[in-house]
């Protein structure tokens, strides 16, 4: 039955700890990972991006393909995100918010490549044809407007306010006003007509750069990442809470699983302990079965003795009750045995006597409650008590009972059934050894009286019965071990089975 | 623009932006990469249905009519046909390359090449399909849809046949022109013509438009930044690729130049305000013919009109 509720537990556990190691499994933490690393990847193109925006507005980027790869890039990232954030509703907005950014940026890029590459050219043209035309001789008069000119535009680079771009206006017409040297005259339009492109580019260069860069991507990719990260923060203390837990009913398993050998090897030294004791038992009935009348005696109590090692006791002792009550008696330590026990021990059998079993067992006699019993075994100093019993027609007629065991408070219960064949074996001994004397009695006053007849037919005597009866009184005293009187009812009712 | 601030001359101030810019040891054009990998099975299907007509609802033509991918991947034609008959309004461009360049269509009005398939196929003018009844025509294809089985683990459907269409373009690249060797560290590659032609190219200003792997397709300019080029509409353009420009004549959006020397003259004269002198133009063309590559190891070739 225990072991059987073991078995519950360990059931139960196992399931416990399949769940939980389910629930512990931080499901989605590679998923946090690579979110959180595309996260970086958007800020990472983003930056290089921008970079790569500003390198070309210094002329100093290779082509314009690594913006359209980061284009692509972008949007992968994004789309990436968007698959894996469907279940985190305040993410999924943030990545909206970022999509829709990188859309802008995606366009402000665009126009800025288209006119950054006219802007890159055009300056190159600008720079060619100004210092062309202020090498040429015939062209020096015109050299202060140049100048000018060119100041202006150096100017826009800087500045591109309305004001730069109205002085440099000025300064492309007040040269379209001064007639040229033939010579330059090509020069001097495309001059001109460069110069007009860079003063409506420069501004709209400019323009664009300041509403990308105004672009809030990185503090919304940021966002992104606070948000993704806290709720991978979560789900990691979830996780852990329940690793936790994980490890806790690791620990109870355990214990169970500890638990549950150590039931199984008690069971295993009990089969074991009751094997021995039911070798014993058959032993010990063989003996009896084997035995001639005037050993059983010897052999009782070589058996209490065997019995009481067995059941870890001091003391054993086996009662037969009636008229013709005997007692045998086996100590450990050969003590005197207290004053009137085991007397009472039938007595007090029969207090305690439950239908069924036929056993008794009182582990602890100090905790009875208090009354006639408890104090006759506090008078008897037995703390643990164990007897089985046969049923006779008025009460208890054989007692076979143990007290003063070496663990006080372990009493067997299964190996007490057991002990009744050692009861059952004893008292036919002990029945058979009756009968076999009545036997020999009747016999010998057979005999005697076969002899008393032959006497008699040839004396004839009267008192000879008297001494016949006195005989017979004596051999009984001499084979009990007890003084107490014989009572023949009693061993009649035993010659019959129970 | 710091430089101007050390108070060198004026010109200087200006020039260091533009060679500095694109010269050196860095070239602002890329060699072409070779293909990426794929399934070989995809091309096959791919290739299948670039070239079959059951997707267009005359069930007479296909991608292939007309982008010939045995020879330029366009057609020699300034316009091809619209289904009715009547012309198409811009000309046809090729499909080599396409795939490195940053938008589709002379507009740029595709962000991918399945996006831009997927408009063709459906397009009135050009394919004219109802996509879901070509997929039923397909689909009673054992041939095909046991390819499309091999590909996708699944029955031919709209995105699957537009994917494939994807995957085969971005397989339809020309690597190896000589051009592209001389990048590589072939300095014989080129002939001294041919390279004066690129520094020419490079020195005008061309190069700020045309520039990348695709020597263009990543920027949008107007065709008229100073003087009209061809006609007007659209005035906004996807700056085309100039890879293996020799044998796509006519040129421009509008096919109206019929060689490489008009298209070349007039794009200085419109996008860079000079008049190229015929030396010039002559060793820009030597340059440009550098450009042509090998699709599957044969060298791309004009078509005929
Ligand atoms: C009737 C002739 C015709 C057919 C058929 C046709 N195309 Fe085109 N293709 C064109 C024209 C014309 C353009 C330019 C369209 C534009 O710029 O708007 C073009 C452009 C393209 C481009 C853009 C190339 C670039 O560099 O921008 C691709 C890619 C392309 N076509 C693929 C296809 C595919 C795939 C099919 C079959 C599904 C197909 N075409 C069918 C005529 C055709
Ligand atoms: C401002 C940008 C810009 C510059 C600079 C520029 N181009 Fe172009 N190029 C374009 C655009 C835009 C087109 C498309 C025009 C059209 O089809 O209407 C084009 C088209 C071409 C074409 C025809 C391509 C085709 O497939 O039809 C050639 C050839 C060409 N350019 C060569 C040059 C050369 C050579 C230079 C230098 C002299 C040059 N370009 C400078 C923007 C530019």
């Amino acid at each position: 039955m225990k072991t059987c509720h073991t078995l519950v537990a360990l059931v139960v556990v196992l399931g416990l700890l399949l769940w939980l190691s389910i629930r512990a499994i931080d499901t989605d933490s590679s998923g946090f990972d690579r979110r959180l690393a595309e996260i970086d990847r958007v800020a990472m193109i983003n930056n290089a991006q921008r970079r790569d925006v500003l390198s070309a507005r210094v002329g100093l980027l290779r082509d314009y393909d690594s913006l359209a790869r980061q284009r692509d890039g972008l949007e992968g990232a994004i789309a990436i995100l968007r698959q894996g954030q469907k279940n985190l509703s305040s993410a999924t907005a943030t990545i909206d918010g970022i999509s829709v950014l990188i859309k802008q940026q995606e366009a402000l890029v665009e126009r800025f490549s288209s006119d950054n590459a006219l802007l890159q050219n055009s300056f190159a043209y600008f720079g060619l044809f100004t210092s062309r035309l202020g090498a040429s001789e015939e062209g020096q008069r015109n050299v202060p407007a140049f100048s000018a000119l060119a100041a202006a535009m150096l100017h826009l680079t800087l500045d591109t306010s309305k004001d730069a771009a109205q002085d440099v206006a000025t300064r492309l017409d007040e040269l379209a006003t001064q007639a040229p040297a033939p010579s330059d005259a090509r020069s001097v339009k495309a001059l001109i007509a460069h110069g007009w492109l860079l003063q409506k580019l420069l501004p709209e260069v400019n323009g664009t750069l300041k509403s990308l860069f105004a672009l809030p991507i990185n503090s919304e990719v940021m966002h992104l990442r606070e948000i993704v990260k806290a709720s991978q923060n979560t789900t990691r203390a979830t996780a852990t809470t329940f690793r936790i837990l994980l490890s806790i009913t690791s620990l109870l398993l355990l214990a169970i699983l500890v638990r549950l050998g150590h039931q199984l090897h008690a069971r295993t030294l009990m089969l074991q302990r009751r094997a021995a004791l039911e070798h014993k038992l058959a032993e010990i009935s063989t003996r009896f079965i084997n035995s001639r009348p005037d050993d059983v005696g010897r052999l009782i109590e070589q058996a209490l003795g065997e019995l009481a090692i067995e059941m870890n006791a001091n003391r054993a002792y086996l009662i037969l009750a009636g008229a013709s009550r005997q007692i045998y008696v086996w100590s450990e330590d050969g003590a005197a045995r207290p004053l009137g026990w085991p007397y009472q021990a039938l007595a007090l059998a029969m207090q305690f006597r439950q239908a069924g079993e036929n056993i008794i067992r009182i582990t602890r006699t100090d905790r009875l409650p208090p009354g006639d019993e408890a104090e006759a075994f506090l008078s008897a100093g037995v703390r643990s008590w164990a007897c089985v019993y046969r049923n006779g027609t008025d009460g208890i007629s054989c007692l076979l009972s143990f007290d003063k065991f070496k663990t006080p408070g372990r009493v067997p219960t299964r190996d007490l059934g057991l002990l009744r064949m050692a009861l059952d074996a004893m008292a036919t001994a002990l029945e058979r050894r009756n009968l076999e004397l009545e036997r020999t009695r009747l016999e010998t006053r057979l005999q005697q009286a076969h002899r008393l007849e032959t006497v008699g037919a040839l004396t004839s005597g009267r008192d000879s019965w008297l001494r016949r009866d006195g005989g017979v009184d004596v051999r009984v005293r001499k084979t009990e071990r007890d003084p107490a009187p014989a009572n023949p009812t009693c061993r009649r009712k035993r010659a019959r089975p129970d | 623009m710091a430089v101007f601030v050390c108070g060198r001359g004026l010109a200087e101030a200006f020039v260091p932006d533009f060679p500095s810019q694109l010269s050196s040891d860095v070239e602002p054009i890329t060699p072409i990469p070779s293909a990426p990998p794929v399934n070989p099975a995809k091309l096959e299907l791919g290739y299948r249905l670039f070239e079959d007509p059951r997707l267009s609802a005359s069930g007479t033509r296909s991608c292939l009519s007309c982008h010939d991918t045995r020879t330029n991947g366009a057609s020699g034609r300034r316009f091809d046909t619209a289904l009715d008959g009547s012309l198409l309004a811009l000309n046809t461009n090729t499909v080599f390359n396409a795939a490195l360049s940053f938008r589709q269509n002379w507009e740029g009005d595709a962000r991918t090449l399945e996006a831009q398939a997927e408009a063709a196929l459906q397009s009135p003018r050009f394919m004219g399909a109802d996509l879901n009844s070509v997929v039923q025509t397909l689909s009673k294809d054992p041939d095909l849809v046991r390819l499309f089985q091999q590909v996708y683990d699944g029955a031919p459907d709209r995105s699957r046949l537009v994917d494939a269409i994807g995957a085969y373009e971005r397989s339809l690249l020309t690597p190896g022109c000589r051009f592209d060797a001389w990048l590589g560290g072939d300095r014989a590659a080129l002939s001294s013509e041919e390279l004066d032609g690129y520094q020419t190219f490079k020195s005008l200003g061309c190069i700020s438009c045309h520039q990348g792997v695709n020597v263009g397709g990543n920027l949008f300019e107007r065709n008229d930044v100073f003087h009209p080029l061809a006609a007007q509409q659209p005035a906004v353009l996807r700056v085309p690729s100039l890879r293996n420009i020799a044998t796509t004549p006519p040129y421009f959006h509008d096919g109206s130049a019929a060689t490489l020397d008009d298209a070349v003259r007039r794009m200085g004269a419109a996008q860079l305000n000079v008049d190229l002198s015929v030396h010039q133009i002559t060793v820009i063309v030597a340059f440009l013919k550098t450009l042509t590559g090998s699709y599957e190891g044969h060298p791309v070739k004009g078509s005929t009109p």
